[in-house]
């Protein structure tokens, strides 16, 4: 189906690249590409799919074929008709803004007639859960939702081979399953998958092989059941994450406490939307200290964001108190003293060097050495903000907070397609704000990270809220809280 | 389907914009404008937009009659500034009335199908299925970028922006730019792989064709002309 002989690619404005490759991908196979982040593996789905070097831009050597279309010299529409894509970003991947025309629009392009669209259209509902969603406008959907039609309408055009680019980055481990579920059906169908990821442990049944690359290089290619051998030591060391979620063990903690302890204390809290009138949280009664790493979790639209809102002091509740050691906070109190840090942090990076970013509205700049020494910005003050990587940028955000003297630090989903590698250091990053003596709050759908890096669990569901400390969960029902 | 709800061709809401524009640079004299404006309305009321068409006949006949009254007046400098004002509201509506029924009565894909079926350039058309997608997720962004900036404590309140709004701006357009920058590549990604740059004849999922509603109102509005214009 797929053959590449000693296959290169470097990009022009780049480093990245991707060494000379000799593979062969038989009809029918599931190929997952696993490695660091900037290991290549986006680069070599780019290449199945026909957008290098046609979008982006840089230089093509070797030879290769797919599905009897020629890599570097056919055109994009070419593979079109053979190769179905499903990208990381839910937000950017769909091209008009409803279901229905959003589904045809493949069809529509490759000239295929009125009466096999429909006819399409009814097998493509059939295969996928998607229903529902079909009169609806694609703003109103949520993520998954939107990782849904994307895959549906890479179906629609019933190519014979299918390219996922980190396709469950931005979802919940609900719809990961579904996601899960979708490629089996592909794979019964006689499709050829290559999936390119970092969450490994719902593909362990469904792939064949799994290629390590490192540095633009394969480094090794497992079988199946090779694969399931890996021990968990010896993925942590190629920089893999875990892939077997159901033994995910909760990692000692040695917490260096800050001195302090404080306490932020919510009571009371109801939210009700002002539009629709539709109440999200009801008397919710909650104790933060800044001693512990709290993830918030829960399914979608049940009210994460709007509490991590509320606690920025961006919407006022529409009943209820804050209070920190006894002192109820008002709304433009909580705005001073709290800072989230977005999934998108791109929105929330303003200046034109580092150094300036994190001087920007600094409120403590007698820190600024210490911060920018933990947190390992030396080298980067003198950068342009945008041209970081997402960790740095990460990173930069986070010092900027410290710097501006906040004491409530959010973070929302920050682990969204990153490496086991940088998962860490993400982890690492909350230790030393807790040292600091910040409260700490996240919101992430990312069971693995979440088992090594948080003490308390708050639990939405239904406008309630549960608390736990997770010695409390069972050792090997950690996926059990996402249910 | 919008069970019940009248569908008209988009070339047909087209005309009518036209022709409501046509009213605003020629004099064709209150009756004529009055009765097009009646008719928009009923044309909402049958499109499922009863409030709208409602309100909107009302609100025409006060102005109308508002403006009789005060052209009625001796011209004093108050009295003509409030008519000049009246009758601006006057003129205008029918074009507004006009582009609220246009806009809020199609979606997106009628519009691409219909500009097809008149035979538009794919360069014309692609801009703006483009223009359609990036508008909502620039509102999006600037939404996130704006909330971004109020807990790092820059413009926060209204005077903040008047008294830097040249700051303002550019800390909200760095971030927006980069962003639209990056929605770009992948929204180009994401057409190319679905085979937008097709050189063969694209198909079309979405029917529009002229129906019996589309001719009768045609055949309406030419004859409002035919009868009255002019006059």
């Amino acid at each position: 189906m797929i053959t590449l002989e000693q296959l290169a690619f470097s990009y022009e404005q780049s480093a990245q690249s991707l060494r000379p490759l000799d593979l062969s991908i038989k009809e029918g196979e599931c190929l997952v590409l696993c490695g660091k982040s900037g290991c290549g593996k986006t680069t070599f789905t780019r290449i199945i799919n026909g957008l290098i070097p046609e979008l982006y831009e840089g230089k093509l050597t070797g030879k290769g074929t797919v599905a009897g279309v020629k890599i570097g010299e056919a055109e994009i529409y070419e593979f079109a008709q053979k190769v179905g894509s499903v990208f990381q970003n839910p937000k950017t991947q769909f091209f008009t803004t409803e279901v229905r025309t959003e589904l045809v629009f493949g069809c529509e392009n490759l000239g295929i007639e009125k009466e096999e669209i429909e006819r399409r259209l009814r097998e493509t509902v059939a295969v996928f859960p998607i229903e529902q969603l079909l009169e609806k406008n694609m703003f109103q959907l949520s993520g998954g939702q939107k990782q849904m039609i994307a895959f549906a309408a890479a179906y629609m055009q019933q190519p014979d081979i299918f390219v996922l680019d980190e396709p469950s980055s931005n979802l919940d481990y609900q719809t990961i399953q579904l996601l899960g579920e979708q490629i089996a059906k592909l794979k019964k169908a006689g499709k050829t998958i290559i999936i390119a990821e970092h969450r490994l442990y719902y593909l362990k049944q469904l792939a064949d092989r799994f290629l390590w690359l490192e540095q633009g290089q394969i480094k090794q290619l497992f079988s199946q059941e090779e694969f399931a051998c890996l021990s968990e030591s010896e993925l942590h060391v190629k920089g893999l994450r875990t892939l077997r979620l159901e033994k995910m063990k909760r990692k000692q903690q040695h917490v260096q406490h800050a001195k302090l302890e404080e306490k932020l204390v919510i009571q009371q809290l109801t939210h009700r939307y002002q539009k629709k009138g539709q109440t999200v949280l009801e008397e919710l009664n909650l104790t933060l200290s800044n001693q512990a790493i709290y993830g918030i979790v829960g399914s979608n639209g049940v009210g994460k964001t709007t509490l991590m809102q509320i606690i920025c002091g961006l919407i006022k509740p529409s009943k209820g108190t804050i209070r920190l050691q006894g002192q109820v906070l008002k709304q433009r109190q909580l705005l001073k003293l709290s800072y989230l840090v977005m999934q998108d942090v791109n929105y929330q990076l303003f200046c034109e060097t580092v150094e300036k970013e994190l001087l920007l509205k600094a409120t403590e700049p007698e820190l600024f050495e210490e911060v920018v020494k933990s947190l390992n910005l030396q080298l980067l003050l003198k950068r342009h903000p945008m041209t970081l990587s997402g960790g740095q940028k990460q990173r930069v955000a986070v010092a900027s907070a410290l710097l501006s003297g906040k004491k409530i630090i959010l973070f929302d989903e920050p682990t969204s397609g990153l490496d086991a590698y940088h998962m860490e250091q993400v982890s690492k990053l909350f230790g030393l704000l807790q040292r600091k003596g910040r409260f700490v709050l996240l919101v992430s759908h990312d069971v693995e990270f979440l088992a090594k890096t948080v003490q308390q669990i708050v639990h939405l569901q239904d406008k309630k809220m549960t608390q736990k400390t997770i010695t409390e969960i069972p050792e090997n029902g950690w996926y059990t809280i996402f249910k | 389907m919008t069970e019940g709800k009248m569908q008209l061709d988009p070339r047909t809401k087209l005309f009518l914009l036209l022709i409501a524009n046509f009213l605003l640079f020629f004099h064709l004299g209150v009756r004529t404008e009055a009765l097009f404006v009646i008719f928009l309305c009923v044309l909402l009321v049958l499109s499922g937009k009863s409030r709208t068409g409602f309100l909107g006949a009302v609100f025409y006949v006060s102005v109308l009659y508002v403006s009789n009254r005060v052209m009625a007046h001796n011209q004093t400098n108050f009295w003509a500034i409030l008519g000049l004002m009246i009758t601006f509201v006057e003129k205008f509506f029918p074009c507004i009335l006009a582009g609220f029924f246009a806009f809020t009565t199609t979606k997106v894909s009628e519009w691409i199908a219909s500009m097809q079926k008149l035979h538009f350039p794919r360069h014309i058309i692609i801009p703006l299925m483009v223009l359609f997608r990036f508008f909502p997720t620039v509102r999006a962004d600037y939404h996130h970028i704006r909330n971004a900036m109020k807990f790092r404590g820059i413009a926060v309140t209204v005077f903040d922006v008047i008294k830097q709004p040249f700051l303002t701006i550019e800390y909200i357009f760095v971030p927006l730019l980069m962003s639209a920058t990056n929605t770009a590549l992948d929204l180009s990604a994401s057409s190319l792989s679905r085979g937008i740059s097709a050189p063969t004849a694209h198909s079309s999922y979405t029917n529009v064709e002229f129906q019996l509603q589309d001719w009768l109102v045609w055949g309406s509005i030419l004859t409002i002309f035919a009868l009255y214009g002019g006059r």
